[in-house]
């Protein structure tokens, strides 16, 4: 929508008919205090106003109520000329009648509008025609009056609209909604192919009871999964509203200095509670696997196996030796000469080949601890028994046989038995260990809990200095505190339930997903096997459009974030300006906000980066929209430059009136001091400057002789 | 001859439980019947690989000194015993392969096995692993249906961070009546 052509008669100061012409860039009206600058702003926001019929007598011009004669009337109206698909017209109007008692009487309220249809001029409700070219949600972007009403995003779900309304993802709504009860094609095809697919399992006979089950569990999965989301969302909105609060109350209080120290001790607390959090390792049930644990107990059955090992490995040496002596081998008597002295000498695997070698080489038996020097008996009978040892290792097949046993499990058993046995401390400490580990850790938890008494009193004190307030009462301070306190509680609530409803989401998400395999793998040996491919195949597709339409609202921010920031810049050329980034809450809605480029948040622009971030932010939707002109629309602003510095103002102008976009503003600027327009500055705009000024002469004290005159400049 | 370890026979099988404790145990405290992933804890499981309740259960019934024969319908885990513990591709766990070998000391121990007649030959090792498998199972077994009465006393008993922990610590402490009697025989 294009403004054409604007007429306003007999509205407040404006007596008389004044017809505004306008051009599709930038068009500014300059006027000091009283000169009718937000009367004509406000003209068209009673023109815009479809909702209501106003027809309040105190809107028609003082001047033109003191000039009609007795039972005399006239008409109140404004129109608009405008270019939507073709050019339109709506007019507002309303008659007011002077009775006898000199009382103004109002009647006969119109709102028509008109557009043209081949050759005919068409008639049709103004409010209708003014709602179809420029809806109401549109206008929320379109009239701005001060500095204070510009984050467009205070309005909840104005991100949501401005999304489905400039981004792609309106193209999506055939496709995909996501929504149970407004489908698009890709929600009904997945649903309907999944009934089918039901449907066919259930008439599969052969695998009906294992069919109910899976089914039985799927529908029970999808309502939790459906619960949970529900749930979680309305925790997301609740943490994020309480955050906001406690926000906006910690910002107005920013400067304060003790705020900022009870923030820092909260910081460096937080800190060290967080490392100490980090230090505690609880994995107890795997510990009890990945460092053996659970081989605290074990070394009585350690013990069991030795004696066993050692018994048997003694039992065989016997029944050997026996079996040698049966034989009567002169070789066998020499060999088991020691049996003679009474007694069964140790396995030759005991003490094993490394041990016997360390022994000879040293000199020392180190099993009954005495010297035994090379020459000696004892020494002898080490490097006997060594041999002994290694002629075992090579022993052939053939010599086997020859043995009454076949097998050598005794060596394998007692190389265990030695190989373990050197850990034997190892698992005698295990206890001890595991005593360390849970004392070290229930000491952590106990300073955790110490620094977190101290959090909780730093929080505490923070509550009452946010709930300060030099105008409240002792009672409203109260109230304050308890409302503090009490947005905190809810705060920390839903935040913890978010991490439980998370994991929940995660779980029988998955769940869910394994029993939707199951359930496929059902299908795979039945009828139902193509049902189940078309059913895939759809939800593949479903999915394929959710991500798409995901993907198209993160890049429409990304895009009015990046516009924004280029405007933001245009707009401060010489300042600190930062970047703005659009953070969408969980609920759907946005807040602007403003970063410098280590991430840091300015958490109190000054006024004037304010209103340039806000404005950066509507040039972009309007740029944005400008590249589908079908959804264009003026932005008029009334007096959004207050906090400006002069020559701001003048970059400012300049930005706007390079921007193709019709803008109408209302301003102050320009003006000298002694109230007449200073040429100099406005001779460099390229734009359609009026000058509005109350008409001279008039009376300060009566209303009934202002009357407002537009007089175009350039 | 027997080319082969006795261990190496052992670790090649595949050890068998009540089918039912798939359902109540496994697939509540484990990735049991899901395949082996990275994430065990994202999914709230306790424990990774199913046999690492299965190695819980035969401690626990070890301790105890009880064993449990199995009935009813059975089905075996699905690693073999010589991958347990490997773990290779689980992030932020440690190997445990020594395990397996205290667990054969302990079969070894706790089965009756004629072992001069295994020596011989008259039974044959396929025998003897079999016997070593058999109290394995027993003891898991009697160690799941602990672990399951645990949970109907209290079925939060094992979310606690030392519920599997304070389990074993109890036998440890109050040892149980067989190995009593077995220190005061050595006494």
């Amino acid at each position: 929508m294009i403004i054409k052509e604007i007429t306003i008669e007999n509205y407040r100061s404006y007596y008389g008919r004044h017809t505004i012409k306008f051009n599709d860039g930038l068009v500014l009206f300059v006027g000091g205090n009283g000169d009718g600058k937000t009367t004509f702003f406000e003209a068209l926001e009673w023109l815009f106003d479809t909702t209501k019929q106003n027809i309040d007598f105190r809107l028609v011009s003082k001047k033109k109520i003191a000039e009609l004669p007795d039972f005399g009337s006239d008409t109140l109206r404004v129109s608009m000329t405008f270019e939507h698909d073709g050019e339109k017209i709506v007019e507002k109007s309303f008659s007011f009648k002077k009775n006898q008692n000199n009382e103004i009487r109002t009647e006969d309220f119109q709102f028509k509008g008109w557009y043209n249809q081949g050759t005919e001029r068409v008639t049709i409700h103004g409010g209708k025609l003014l709602d179809r070219c420029f809806e109401a949600a549109i206008r929320k972007y379109c009239l701005f009056k001060g500095e204070d009403n510009l984050n467009v995003f205070n309005n909840p779900g104005a991100l949501n609209y401005l999304i489905e309304t400039f981004s792609n993802i309106r193209h999506f709504d055939p496709y995909y909604t996501g929504d149970d009860n407004n489908f698009g094609f890709t929600d009904f095809a997945e649903y309907q192919s999944r009934k089918a697919y039901e449907k066919a399992m259930k008439s599969d006979k052969q695998n009906s009871q294992q069919e109910n089950e899976l089914s039985s569990k799927l529908d029970s999965l999808r309502t939790d999964l459906s619960n949970i989301r529900q749930r979680l969302k309305t925790n997301r909105e609740n943490a994020s509203n309480y955050a906001n609060k406690l926000n906006e109350i910690e910002c107005s209080k920013e400067a304060s200095s003790l705020l900022k120290e009870i923030n820092e001790r909260i910081k460096s607390l937080s800190e060290k509670k967080s490392k100490l959090e980090n230090s505690v390792n609880e994995d107890y049930t795997i510990k009890l696997l990945d460092e053996m644990w659970i081989l605290c107990g074990f070394s009585g059955i350690f013990k069991e196996y030795q004696k066993k090992v050692n018994a048997f490995s003694k039992e065989k040496r016997r029944l050997e030796d026996e079996d040698k002596k049966l034989k009567g081998k002169q070789e066998a008597y020499q060999e088991i000469r020691t049996l003679n002295e009474g007694f069964i000498p140790l396995s030759i695997y005991i003490p094993d080949e490394n041990s016997m070698k360390e022994m000879i080489e040293e000199e020392v038996c180190k099993v009954c601890g005495r010297e035994s020097k090379r020459g000696t008996d004892a020494y002898n009978f080490m490097v006997d028994k060594l041999n002994e040892l290694l002629k075992s290792q090579q022993l052939t097949e053939k010599k086997d046989e020859m043995l009454p046993f076949p097998n050598n499990f005794s060596r394998e058993l007692e190389q265990k038995s030695i190989s373990l046995g050197y850990s034997q401390d190892e698992l005698n400490n295990k206890l001890d260990t595991i005593k360390e580990v849970i004392d070290f850790n229930e000491a952590r938890k106990a300073d955790i809990k110490k620094i977190q008494e101290s959090i909780d009193l730093e929080t505490e004190n923070k509550k009452k200095l946010l709930a300060q307030n030099d105008t409240f009462t002792e009672e409203q301070l109260q109230n304050a505190y308890e409302n503090i306190r009490n947005w905190y509680d809810y705060r920390n609530e839903a935040e913890k339930q978010i991490i439980l409803l998370e994991k929940d989401e995660k779980e029988v998400g998955q769940e869910l997903e394994n029993v939707q395999i199951e359930y496929n793998n059902l299908a795979k040996t039945s009828v139902a096997s193509t049902y189940s491919k078309v059913y895939t195949v759809f939800s593949k597709i479903q999915n394929a459009f959710k991500y798409a339409k995901e993907k198209n609202t993160r890049d429409f921010l990304s895009l009015l974030e990046e516009k924004a920031n280029k405007y933001l810049e245009k707009l401060n050329v010489d300042g600190f300006y930062g970047i703005i980034r659009i953070i969408t809450t969980p609920d759907n809605s946005a807040r602007i906000a403003l970063q410098d480029k280590n991430d840091t948040f300015v958490t109190s622009p000054n006024q004037a980066l304010r209103t340039t971030m806000y404005m950066s932010v509507l040039f972009a939707v309007s740029e944005l929209t400008t590249i589908k002109r079908e959804n264009d629309y003026p932005l008029i602003f009334d007096a959004p430059t207050s906090s400006f510095a002069p020559q701001k103002e003048s970059d400012f102008f300049n930005v706007i009136s390079d921007i193709k976009k019709q803008c109408i503003i209302f301003s102050k600027s320009f003006l000298t001091d002694s109230g007449s327009l200073d040429t100099t500055k406005t001779d460099l705009l390229n734009c359609t400057i009026y000058r509005m000024e109350k008409k001279k002469p008039f009376d300060n004290l009566d209303l009934s002789t202002i009357q407002t005159v537009i007089t175009p400049i350039k | 001859m027997a080319t082969e370890r006795l261990y190496d026979i052992w670790a090649k099988r595949n050890p068998k439980f009540e089918t039912h404790f798939e359902e109540t145990l496994l697939r509540l405290f484990t990735d049991y019947g899901v395949g082996s992933s990275d994430a065990m804890s994202s999914k709230g499981k306790i424990l990774g690989a199913g046999y690492e309740l299965y190695i819980y259960a035969f401690f626990v019934g070890l301790y105890a000194g009880k064993k449990c024969e199995l009935s009813g319908e059975t089905k075996v885990l699905g690693q073999p015993i010589q991958f347990w513990g490997n773990l290779d591709s689980k992030k932020f766990r440690k190997a445990y392969p020594r395990l397996r070998e205290y667990i054969f000391t302990a079969l070894i121990a706790k089965t009756d096995i004629d072992l001069i007649a295994l020596e011989k030959g008259t039974i044959t090792e396929g025998q003897a692993v079999d016997m070593l498998k058999d109290t394995m199972e027993q003891y898991a077994n009697y160690g799941f249906h602990a672990i399951e009465e645990k949970m109907k006393l209290n079925p939060n008993y094992f979310y606690k961070t030392t519920g599997f922990l304070d389990m074993i610590l109890d036998f440890i402490r109050k040892p149980s009546e067989e190995s009593n009697s077995e220190e005061l025989e050595e006494l």
